[in-house]
Parts: structure tokens; sequence; C-alpha cells
């Protein structure tokens, strides 16, 4: 026989019904029969689950799993920290204005202007990039983006004592 | 906790992390070998929830439940785990495979029924148990999982799961109805 309660006997059995349902349930479970038996095996289900064993992990797992989590947030592709650290920001950064260099002038000029932003007071630039014949025109390339990358190129080149000759 | 007014310090921040995950280590590892069904893929469930977990602990909030974020992480690693490893073809680990020269080999297996794991599982009902719960959609069976090993409230699941209370309830009643099929042939209810 189908019993209507017999859906409610989850919630019942966790404890999910107002205080005043729960009292409904309680009595009916009483007489009913079906909806009895059926809470007897949420119950029994239950008990099996939070009775069953689980083997121990092996003495060093943790510690190892700490270890490997460390050294991978250390160097983890996805880190968020990653993005916080300015020398490899800068670090790609640089590697974004060279390739934008290179597009833009030949390998030759292109150690040329390395050269310059490399050893030069961006204030001087203009008086340099005369005295040396850049073949980048300084319109071409702007100020700003000359100062800019002469800041992160110098800073690139201290991480990575790259000697550009 | 001070460290994580300073989350520049990057041992600090381990540090903290560490001592917040021991508080929970055994739900932890309860879960994840509940989840996966054998030690080493619970092992590199951890593992990875771990890795990932440390490096988004600057999105934790101090003061909410570092529990339920750290599952929320691991559901989230084995549900992309379980994915994945649907994309990966598998071959039959007893099919013979031929060397450069063209003749045949068959793989010599390590005779699993030996394992201490196993022998402790199947002297209890727990092989049993795991291999139902082994048997339930992914959804299903970590719901079960919080809700009736773990006895988190439906509340704490929903917020572990990410779904609505109505979900998590659907979902425990229904996993429940399967798993009492699934080992009918075990216990008389």
């Amino acid at each position: 026989m189908y019993c209507l309660n017999h859906k409610k006997l989850n919630d019942y059995a966790d404890g999910r019904l107002s205080v005043a349902l729960q009292q409904k349930m309680q009595d009916h479970i009483h007489k009913c029969k079906r909806c009895n038996d059926e809470l007897a095996e949420i119950q029994m289900l239950r008990m099996m689950l939070r009775s069953a064993a689980t083997p121990a992990p092996d003495p060093n797992f943790w510690p190892n799993v700490y270890r490997i989590a460390r050294l991978a947030s250390q160097t983890g592709k996805h880190s968020p920290w990653k993005a916080v650290q300015p020398r490899r920001h800068g670090w790609s950064v640089a590697l974004g204005v060279i390739l934008a260099l290179g597009l833009t002038t030949t390998p030759q000029t292109l150690n040329q202007n390395l050269r310059m932003m490399r050893s030069v007071d961006p204030h001087a630039l203009i008086s340099l990039h005369a005295r040396d014949r850049v073949t980048l025109p300084l319109s071409d390339a702007g100020e700003l983006r000359t100062i800019y990358t002469y800041a992160i190129i110098a800073d690139w080149e201290q991480d990575h004592e790259l000697d550009i000759k | 906790m001070v460290f994580l007014l300073n989350p520049g310090l990057e041992e600090g921040r381990s540090a903290c992390f560490e001592a917040l995950v021991q508080k929970h280590e055994i739900a932890l590892y309860r879960v994840a070998w509940r989840l996966c069904g054998n030690r080493d893929d619970a092992e590199d469930l951890i593992q990875d929830t771990l890795i990932e977990a440390l490096q988004s602990f600057v999105q934790f909030a101090p003061g909410t439940h570092f529990d339920r974020w750290l599952f929320r992480i691991m559901r989230n690693t084995f549900i992309d785990k379980v994915r994945r490893k649907q994309r990966v073809q598998t071959e039959s680990i007893d099919t013979a495979f031929q060397d450069a020269d063209g003749i045949s080999h068959v793989r010599e297996l390590v005779d699993m029924t030996s394992v201490p794991d196993r022998e402790l599982l199947e002297s209890t009902l727990d092989g049993p148990i795991q291999d139902a719960l082994n048997g339930l959609p992914e959804d299903y069976r970590m719901v079960v999982i919080l809700a009736d090993i773990e006895e988190m409230s439906y509340e704490e699941i929903s917020q572990i799961i990410g779904c609505p209370i109505g979900t998590v309830r659907s979902r425990l009643h229904r996993g429940r109805s399967l798993l009492k099929d699934k080992l009918k042939c075990y216990v008389r209810f």
C-alpha cells in the first residue's frame, strides 16, 4: 500500500521537519508498518556508512603532501601569488617589449636599441639616439615607451645577467 | 593567524595553511577515500586538493569555515579528475602487447587480492559498502558521504557543492535509495 508520508521519511530521519510535523510523523510511523520499515532501513544504512572503516594513511603521507603543496605553490603555473610578484610580471612584459621591438627593427638595430636603453638616462636618449645613429626613429617608439622599456629591460638584465653585445 | 594579515610571507602562509589543514586531516582522508574507493586515488586527490587550496589560500576569508572551503575544492578537483579520466582512452591491463620485434608479451600483474587494504575491507561489510558508493553518480556520492558519514547539515552541504538545499535533499534521498538497492544482497533491510 502506498503511503503519502513515505516521501517525508528522509526529512524526518534527518530532523528537517518542523516540530509539529516531526511529532505528526512520529505518530504516523507508530501506526504505519511500511513507513516504520522504511525508516529502519534509512537508519540502518546511515549506521553502516558511519561505521565503515577507513584505512589509515602511511605516517609519511601528510608531511610529504604538505611539502609537495609548498613546492607546487612556489612554482605553480596557476598560482594567484605569481601575479603579484613584480619580477615575474616584469619579465613577461620585457619579453613582450622585446618581441615588439623585434618586429619593428632588424637584429642589428634591436641590439643597438637595447644597449642604449640599458646604459643611458632616458633624458639623454635623444642626443644618444643621434650619436649612435639608431635606425629606429624616436618618433615611432615614443618617449614613454622608451622609458618603460629601459626600466623593464634593465631589471630583466639584472635578474638574468643577460649580456647584450 | 597573523600571517593571514601579511600574505606576502610565503613561509608563514604555508605554516598557517598547514595548521588549519591539520585539524581536518582525518575527515579529509575519510572523504577522499570514500569518494575514490582506493588509497592511491584518494591520496592523489588530497594532494591535488591541497596544492589547489594553498595556491588559492589568499581567497579564503578568515572567520569562515575552513573545512567547508577545503571540501568544496576537493569536490571540484574530484569532478575535474573524473571528467578528465572519462576523456582518456584506456586499454585493458591483461591485453597482450607487442614489442619492437613484433613479439607478443603478456603483462605480469600484481595479485591485488593480497593487498592489506582490500583484506581489511573484505573482512567486514566495508568492501560492499565502498563498491555500492562507487556505483553512485559522483554528485550523489558526494552528498551521501557528507550527510551520512561526515554528518553535515543540508546547509553545510549546499555551501560545499554550490547547489540549493532542495537539490541536496533530492540527491541525498535518491542516493540513499540507490545504495539500499545495491546493498540488498548483503543486508536484509
